[in-house]
């Protein structure tokens, strides 16, 4: 049995893509595979009604184009997260290999819900992979800008403008002048770069609006743990207890785990080492900032701030065992050598791809 | 821009806290034991104290628009600290630098 697996995700180009698809598949006598991979915060398992409702609409293309053609549809990564292409391809790659498929036809102006191939394109990641994969021969899109890209541009030349405007004196004209130029030359060249999806000016307001909630606590506990940290180092027996942890945290996107990882490393006693997806490395300076951190207190604001409070009420990774002791006190890593790989801890570990990174 | 009455005690109450946490991160630096540690007092305690000088001068100053300027600098001391951080201890990680852990000797962490 042969199968072609094209993920789908909206671009000008995804109807040729997926009719290109569909020849090559009845040509090869094999099955279709549309599949798209969620962005990376549906936990609940089920995909979002659009999602499904996007899958159908691409199948309904391909059954027009090749009759008797078996389209197979199915959202990926609904009940994890993903992050970065890499774990998109791995999302395919599964799915491929479950489902007998040997071809992966990508759309040219694919890319997952990262707007920025230019940084890190998923072909880059298909080509360290054991999968066949090709663009598909459909016509170029050409140098018209896309409604996303106008969107993001504008934003950019908006608060790009905005900004010299506030430093440079709102009354000047020549800063108006100057002010415009560098406004439209940020927003041609980092339109594909700034942002990872096109955003949507209703989430935004949501999230700015939160952000006046959130910023205040991050500030206050920023001053909090900054008085304690005084405490530690000014007190004679410096009372220190590090541990290393990866945690997995409970956020989509390069954004909001970005957010997190700075949160994290903005208050004392916590330092976001390394990151690898949403899996982050987060060395502790002692015991009370390390239950903070694991009682979800960054993640838990920071999922506040994306998803809205109904989503931010997650037990913490702690909880949820999605933590994965790399070197601390003995009495941490269950009795193991203090430098263990953490394979003692009573906690099955949460990660695979990372392990070993992280392991000695 | 003359400075009311209760403006001065401010600047200086804030100006005094900067310094305080400042000095807190130099003593962090000197007094802990590996390069992670170090770290979180190399780029962290500065976050307050940086916060506290910045807000003293704005203070000082007065007019939006250094007001203004205090703001976005404060912004992008945070924005830039924790990526120093990580910079620097990622690639001490890389290099495979072990972690102090408590039952190590101090000192011996980063050698």
């Amino acid at each position: 049995m042969t199968g072609i697996v094209v993920p789908v995700n909206p671009s000008r180009t995804l109807s040729d893509t997926i009719a290109y698809a569909a020849r090559e598949a009845a040509a090869t006598d094999g099955e279709l595979h549309l599949v798209r991979t969620a962005p990376g915060y549906y936990v609940t398992g089920a995909a979002p009604a659009e999602v499904l409702a996007h899958l159908e609409e691409s199948a309904a293309i391909a059954e027009n184009e090749v009759e008797d053609l078996v389209v197979h549809t199915a959202p990926l990564g609904v009940d994890v997260y993903v992050s970065g292409p890499d774990e998109h391809a791995e999302l395919l790659i599964e799915y491929a290999e479950a489902n007998g498929a040997d071809r992966v036809i990508v759309d040219p102006s694919y890319s997952p819900d990262a707007t920025a191939p230019e940084l890190y394109s998923i072909e880059r990641v298909f080509r360290g992979l054991p999968i066949a994969y090709e663009h598909a021969l459909v016509d170029s899109p050409g140098r018209i800008p896309s409604r996303g890209e106008l969107i993001r541009g504008g934003l950019i030349g908006a608060v790009a403008f905005l900004f010299y405007i506030a430093l440079g004196g709102p009354t000047y004209p020549f800063a108006l002048a100057t002010g415009l130029v560098t406004g439209l030359i940020a927003a041609v060249v980092l339109r594909n770069v700034t942002f990872e999806s096109t955003p949507d000016i209703g989430s935004g307001v949501r999230i700015a609006a939160r952000g006046v909630v959130f910023v205040p606590f991050l500030l206050w506990e920023i001053a909090k743990a900054n008085v304690l940290f005084a405490y530690v180092v000014l007190h004679p027996s410096l009372p220190i207890e590090p541990h290393l942890d990866e945690v997995e945290m409970a956020v989509g996107s390069g954004l909001s785990v970005t957010a997190v990882a700075n949160a994290i490393t903005l208050t004392p006693g916590t330092l976001t080492v390394d990151a690898d997806g949403h899996h982050l490395l987060v060395h502790s300076l002692n015991g009370t900032a390390r239950e903070d951190l694991l009682d979800g207190l960054h993640e838990g604001a920071v999922r506040n701030l994306f998803y809205g409070s109904a989503e931010g009420d997650l037990p913490g990774p702690g909880e949820r065992g999605d933590y994965h002791p790399i070197a601390g006190p003995a009495a941490v890593t269950d009795g193991g050598e203090s430098l263990d790989d953490g394979a003692t801890n009573e906690r099955e570990s949460p990660v695979s791809g990372a392990d070993s990174e992280v392991s000695q | 821009m003359v400075l009311s009455g209760l403006t001065t005690p401010l600047v200086i109450l804030f100006a005094a806290i900067g310094v305080f946490f400042t000095l807190v991160a130099a003593v962090g630096v000197i007094r802990l034991p590996d390069v992670y540690s170090r770290s979180h007092a190399a780029t962290k305690a500065d976050t307050l104290g940086a916060g506290f000088s910045i807000a003293a001068a704005a203070l000082y100053f007065g007019t939006a628009g250094e007001v203004f300027r205090a703001a976005v600098l404060v912004a992008f001391v945070y924005y830039t600290n924790p990526t120093a951080a990580h910079a620097i201890t990622r690639a001490a990680y890389s290099q495979g630098v072990p972690v102090w852990t408590t039952g190590d000797e101090k000192d011996g962490g980063d050698r």
